[in-house]
This record gives structure tokens, C-alpha cells and sequence, in this order.
């Protein structure tokens, strides 16, 4: 073998396209045990797919919008052309730069949602009418949602994600579902269970019972949320969630609570009176009328059960990466000791938030040890790989095996925990061992586990 | 040595432990059953049984098929056009195509290397249009919000700067490269060589030449800088 044919060999093994027992992997080996060239150049590709990885990251989350945006533009207008979308973001940075504030401001207008939406519905011949009446999308949802279409009065159908609902459609959910709607400009509404709401316009949603979450994006239009418990007592109150806010309001029949979850938003009580609310800020609303304010919120807490629906996204959705990133910080808080231990410590509220959903966060927090971005704060990541530990299902094996080089030797003590857990081996290595490992024996470590595991599997077939 | 048959890696029984098992989760999950249990369903829906939900009226699977595929289209813009941001408007389109024009798919199981066909058309279409030539998002020094937020950082400096390295490639070798790298997880040499219509060896051969002259650009960049 000579190091042309080694090197590309090597590439094959960074890859996992060349298992320990294969017998060009063998003769790999005979060949790095007697060249100390291959051996740097090994050394020196390894560090290179990690900083790939690294690099790419950024992309692989760019990529799940591109796919939500691909989504939300079927149920829209068919005349969505990449034409327009281009030439509109590179107006905008026009904007910036340009010094013609007339011709910059057209350009403004001619990427505003609104306005495309209208010049859309202008062009669009009469036949295609009804795809545009939808006001939004069903993106994602858990347990049983309904909607009933506008001018009925009972006749809910089960909805699932990708459905589109129409101007003046109801959307209710059962106890334990939740639903993320999702409008052409991007502006995201949230139910809880055992909640109802009318979508009555483009930009007004009308919540009857329960919570409901909104998002806008920073260039959309405000959204209107009108609560209306109850229309006979005509205790309206309605919120406008500006462009960059996010608002959760829980309504009930008398009182209500509304919380700024992000920017700053305004709420109008039924006498009319005005509040201005600013991010953790909450107020309470009794049969319509503000009350005075009740303080900071904690807005983890309040919004806790978005997490059955962010759970849904992936481990790389820039979102669900926040969220488990604050998470982590708060339990980091509550528990501040990240000295290894194979037990659970007393977890605290927002840990047992993660704790009591299970395997189901196991994604998100391998996503996060993997991140480049965790490397900015160790202390989170242990404590990631901590929960990992306890959390982490059969199908992690893998990436736990990953974990065993990791250059943390916290990280590696709770992966090689958490592969005993699963498997019930160490392979000679005990998680004490593999935390206080030179970097050379962690990666032998990490082979020997490969190599095991690659046998598991293959018996499988 | 290496395969060259494609494997059929979601077919086979252990297959729901390996690294690509994060990738169907996604897909499982947003079926919209909140206690799904991932064990039952240890074999992924393939492409054509999605594409046949799809044609049968179930929107989610459109969702599904999307966000299986995006981050490889995704690759395959940024690798024609160099533009990332362009790449993220052909990338749309070119998927919005593939899901409007399911019902033109002849064979549903070649669903992936059929859109891949489109996005090669829509980057086609964009570097003859004359509005490539508008004023790129990159040439504004700072337009990028989302970098310069973490302007401070080193290491997405060094990333930035490895990103940069790769769009200088030639085409053949950073399309390898981004397409393995969009989506490192559950991405294999057979996976590839199906998308670009070559074998198993050729994915490996061009990815090892890619990493090959990108330490040579990046070490040519570190010469200079001393």
C-alpha cells in the first residue's frame, strides 16, 4: 500500500465507511504503524472534519427553514418566485447601503409582506382563489387537533401538519395536544391544550379558552389577538404583538394572564385603557379589565409547554438550540456542582422539565455537545452530557461512542456512564478511567467501542 | 473495501441504531402521535411511501419529504452558485417545485435524485438570469446579521474562513464536500454516488482530493499570513 491509496483509506475510515474488521482497514493500519507521514496526515484530516463540521453547522440549521419556508409557500400563492425573494433581500441590503432614500423606500414596499401578499392575490387568476383564503399553515402538531370551517357550527375535522386553515376557520385542541400554525409572512401561533381560537383574518386571531404563543418576524405586520372568553359579558381584550415580539397569554373565563415573552407589546382592556408590557413583564386581566401589573414573569417556565411542539423540530432547529441552551443555563443555576457523579443530584424545576420528557430531549442535547457553539460554555456542556447520561435511549449509542474522545473529560466520564447503562460494558475502561485519559487513550478508547459495536450490529444482519 | 452496492441500510433490522436514526426521528416525530415510541417503528419510511402519502392527501408527509431533503439541495445550490444566500432562495424553489410536481414523478422511490435534478435546473436558470449580477448579500461588508452578532468569536471566524475555502474548489470536489457536510449525520458514500450518478469509490476519492487541496488553500493562506 502506498500513501496515496493510504490516505484515501484514511478518508473512508473519518467517514465510518470502513468498519475495524475490514481487511483494507487492517492493511490501513500495518501501513500508519510503519509511516509517521500517514500518520500525521490522519491526524491532521481528523482535525479537519471536525472543523467541517463546525463549520457547516450554520447550513445544516439554514436548511430546516429553507424546507419550513418551502412548506408554508405551497399553501400560498403559486406566483412565489425565487425571482421576487431574491431580488427583495438584496433590495433590503440596497436599503442599507444606498444613500436615494425615495427609490430605497419603494424598495421597502416592494418586499413588505403585506404588500406582496396583495400584489399576489392581484395576479392571481380567479381560479386559484381558494389557496390564497388560507390565512396559515398547520406546521407541526402533537395529539388531536380539529378545525371547523368558518359558518359552521360544529363540524370539526381532525387536522394534521400541513393542513391549511382558511380565514374564519376555528381551531381547537384536546387536552394534551399542542399545534404550531404557521401565517405566509412567517408569524408563528402556538396553542396549548384545551384551547380555541378563530383565525378572523389575516392578522387578527380570536382565542377563546386556553393559550396560545405568537411570534412575528421583525418586517412582518403586528398581530392582533383578541381574547374573548366570553362574548355575551363583552370583557374583550385585545393584544397587538408588534414585528420582533412574542406574547403568551392564557385565557380563562374571567381571568387571564398575559406575559412578554420577548420586545415590548401593547394590551387594550375592555374600558379601553392601555399597557404596555416589556419582555418578562406579566399581567393579569380580571373580566377584561388590566389589572396592575404583577410583576416579572419566568418566562421558561410560563412557556414550558411550547416543548412538546419544539421537540418535534429536531435537534437542529435554531429554536429548539436556544431553547435547550437556556435550559441548560438555568440548571446550571439550580445546580451549580458539575463535579461527575454517577447519580442524579436533587434536580431542580427547570431539570425536572427536562427530566419528566424523557428520552425525548436526548436529541437536542447530543445536538448541543456537538455544537461548536457549547464549546463557549464547558459548564453547560457537561451538564448536557450529564442529563445524556440518565436520558440518552438505545439509538444514541453512536454518538455516545463519538463522545468517548470528546477533549472534556467530564463529557467523555458521563458518555462512557451512559454506554454502561445501555450495554452493560466498559470494554476494560470505567467512566473514572475514561474522564482521566490522555487524548491518545480516549481515542483508543473511542476504537475499541467502535469496533465493538460495529460487531453488534453486524450480528444483526 | 469499500461497497460498491448501494446499501439498504433502512431495511435492515439493526440499522435503527446507527447515527442516521437522529434523521428519521425528526420524520417519525412529526406525525403527529405525542407517544409515539421510536422502537416500533424501527424502519424508515422510505421516499416513495412518503410520496405516495403525499399524492394520497396527507399533507404532512410533504413536510417530511421537505425537511429530508433540504439540507442536500441546500448543498447542491451552494455548491453551483458559490452564493449561500442565493442558495437559500434557489433551494426553496427547487423544493416547492418537487412538491408541486409530485404527480410528474415517474418512479416515487427516486424522489431525492429527481429534486436534486431540479435544483441543478433552478441554479441553471439563476446563472443565466441577469439578476445574478445584482449586487450580492456578500459584498456588503457587515450585511450579515447573524455573523456579525458573533463577530468576536475566533472559532466562527475560523469557520467563516474554512467556509470561504470551500466555495473556492472546484465545482466537482466542494459539491462532494458540501453535500457530505450539510448533512454529516446518516449521510453515506452510497447515498452520494446514487445523487451524482457515480460510484462508492469516486465519492471517496473526490472527498478525500477535496480535503486534500483545502489543507493545501488553507495552508497556502497560513504561509502567507506569517
Amino acid at each position: 500500500m502506498n500513501c496515496e491509496e493510504a490516505e484515501t483509506l484514511i478518508s473512508a475510515r473519518i467517514d465510518g465507511e470502513l468498519s475495524a474488521s475490514d481487511p483494507a482497514g487492517v492493511a490501513l493500519d500495518g501501513h500508519l504503524a510503519e509511516c509517521a507521514e500517514c500518520r500525521a496526515a490522519e491526524n491532521a484530516m481528523s482535525m479537519q472534519d471536525a472543523a467541517l463540521v463546525r463549520a457547516f453547522a450554520r447550513e445544516r440549521r439554514v436548511a430546516d427553514a429553507v424546507a419550513a419556508r418551502a412548506v408554508a409557500s405551497m399553501s400560498t400563492s403559486p406566483s412565489t418566485s425565487m425571482e421576487q425573494r431574491g431580488s427583495a433581500r438584496r433590495w433590503v441590503i440596497g436599503l442599507a447601503a444606498s444613500v436615494i432614500a425615495a427609490s430605497a423606500l419603494i424598495s421597502v414596499a416592494m418586499v413588505w409582506p403585506g404588500h406582496r401578499e396583495k400584489t399576489q392575490q392581484a395576479t392571481t387568476p380567479p381560479a386559484t382563489q381558494p389557496a390564497v383564503e388560507s390565512v396559515a399553515q398547520v406546521a407541526f402538531s402533537t395529539g388531536d387537533v380539529f378545525t371547523c370551517p368558518s359558518g359552521k357550527t360544529d363540524e370539526w375535522q381532525p387536522v394534521r401538519a400541513g393542513a391549511a386553515i382558511a380565514t374564519g376557520d376555528r381551531v381547537r385542541t384536546s387536552s394534551a395536544a399542542r399545534v404550531e400554525l404557521v401565517m405566509a409572512d412567517g408569524s408563528q401561533v402556538r396553542l396549548n391544550g384545551e384551547t380555541e381560537a378563530t383565525l378572523s383574518g389575516e392578522r387578527c386571531v380570536e382565542l377563546k379558552q386556553g393559550q396560545l404563543w405568537s411570534a412575528v418576524p421583525d418586517k412582518a405586520q403586528p398581530l392582533r389577538v383578541l381574547a374573548v372568553p366570553d362574548a355575551a359579558a363583552r370583557d374583550e381584550v385585545t393584544v397587538l404583538t408588534p414585528p420582533g415580539a412574542r406574547i403568551d397569554f392564557r385565557c380563562e373565563p374571567g381571568a387571564s394572564v398575559l406575559t412578554a415573552v420577548g420586545g415590548s407589546l401593547k394590551v387594550t382592556d375592555t374600558r379601553g385603557a392601555e399597557a404596555h408590557l416589556s419582555t418578562g413583564n406579566a399581567i393579569s386581566l380580571i373580566n377584561g379589565l388590566a389589572s396592575a401589573r404583577s410583576g416579572t414573569s419566568d418566562v421558561l417556565l410560563t412557556t414550558r409547554w411550547l416543548n412538546d411542539l419544539l421537540l418535534l423540530k429536531g435537534g437542529n432547529d435554531p429554536e429548539v438550540t436556544a431553547r435547550v441552551t437556556e435550559l441548560l443555563k438555568r440548571i446550571d443555576q439550580e445546580n451549580p456542582s458539575t463535579q461527575p457523579t454517577a447519580g442524579v443530584v436533587a434536580p431542580g424545576p427547570v431539570e425536572q422539565i427536562v427530566r419528566s420528557q424523557g428520552e425525548r430531549w436526548s436529541n437536542p442535547l447530543a445536538c448541543h455537545v456537538r455544537s461548536p457553539e457549547s464549546l463557549d460554555d464547558p459548564s453547560a456542556r457537561v451538564t448536557a452530557a450529564r442529563l445524556l447520561a440518565d436520558l440518552a435511549p438505545p439509538s444514541a449509542i453512536a454518538d455516545l461512542i463519538g463522545l468517548l474522545s470528546d477533549r472534556d473529560g467530564k463529557v467523555r466520564f458521563y458518555a462512557a456512564t451512559a454506554l454502561h447503562r445501555l450495554t452493560g460494558q466498559t470494554l476494560g475502561r470505567t467512566p473514572a478511567e475514561c474522564s482521566t485519559d490522555s487524548p491518545a487513550t480516549a481515542a483508543q478508547t473511542q476504537r475499541a467501542w467502535q469496533a465493538w459495536w460495529d460487531r453488534q450490529t453486524a450480528g444483526g444482519t | 473495501m469499500l461497497s460498491r452496492e448501494p446499501r439498504a441500510r433502512a431495511r435492515r433490522p439493526y440499522d435503527f441504531f446507527n447515527r442516521s436514526y437522529w434523521f428519521r426521528r425528526v420524520d417519525l416525530h412529526t406525525s403527529g402521535d405525542d407517544n409515539i415510541d421510536l422502537r416500533r417503528h424501527g424502519v424508515l419510511e422510505s421516499d416513495g411511501e412518503m410520496v405516495c402519502r403525499a399524492r394520497a392527501g396527507d399533507a404532512a408527509a410533504y413536510g417530511q419529504l421537505a425537511r429530508r431533503w433540504a439540507a442536500r439541495v441546500l448543498a447542491v445550490c451552494h455548491a453551483r452558485t458559490g452564493d449561500r444566500h442565493a442558495a437559500e432562495d434557489i433551494a426553496q424553489e427547487a423544493l416547492l417545485r418537487g412538491l408541486r410536481g409530485l404527480s410528474s414523478l415517474a418512479d416515487p422511490e427516486k424522489f431525492g435524485p429527481w429534486v436534486i435534478g431540479i435544483a441543478v435546473r433552478t441554479c441553471l436558470d439563476w446563472r443565466k438570469s441577469p439578476k445574478r449580477n445584482e449586487v450580492s448579500f456578500d459584498a456588503y461588508a457587515g450585511a450579515d446579521v447573524t455573523d456579525n452578532r458573533a463577530a468576536g468569536s475566533e472559532r466562527r471566524e475560523q469557520a467563516e474562513r474554512l467556509t470561504r475555502e470551500v466555495e473556492q474548489l472546484p465545482e466537482a470536489y466542494r459539491e462532494v464536500l458540501m453535500l457530505y457536510y450539510y448533512q454529516r449525520d446518516g449521510c453515506t458514500y452510497s447515498d452520494l454516488a446514487e445523487l451524482l450518478g457515480v460510484s462508492s469509490a469516486t465519492i471517496n476519492a473526490r472527498l478525500t482530493k477535496a480535503r486534500q487541496m483545502l489543507r493545501q488553500r488553507m495552508m497556502s493562506e497560513y504561509e502567507s499570513q506569517r
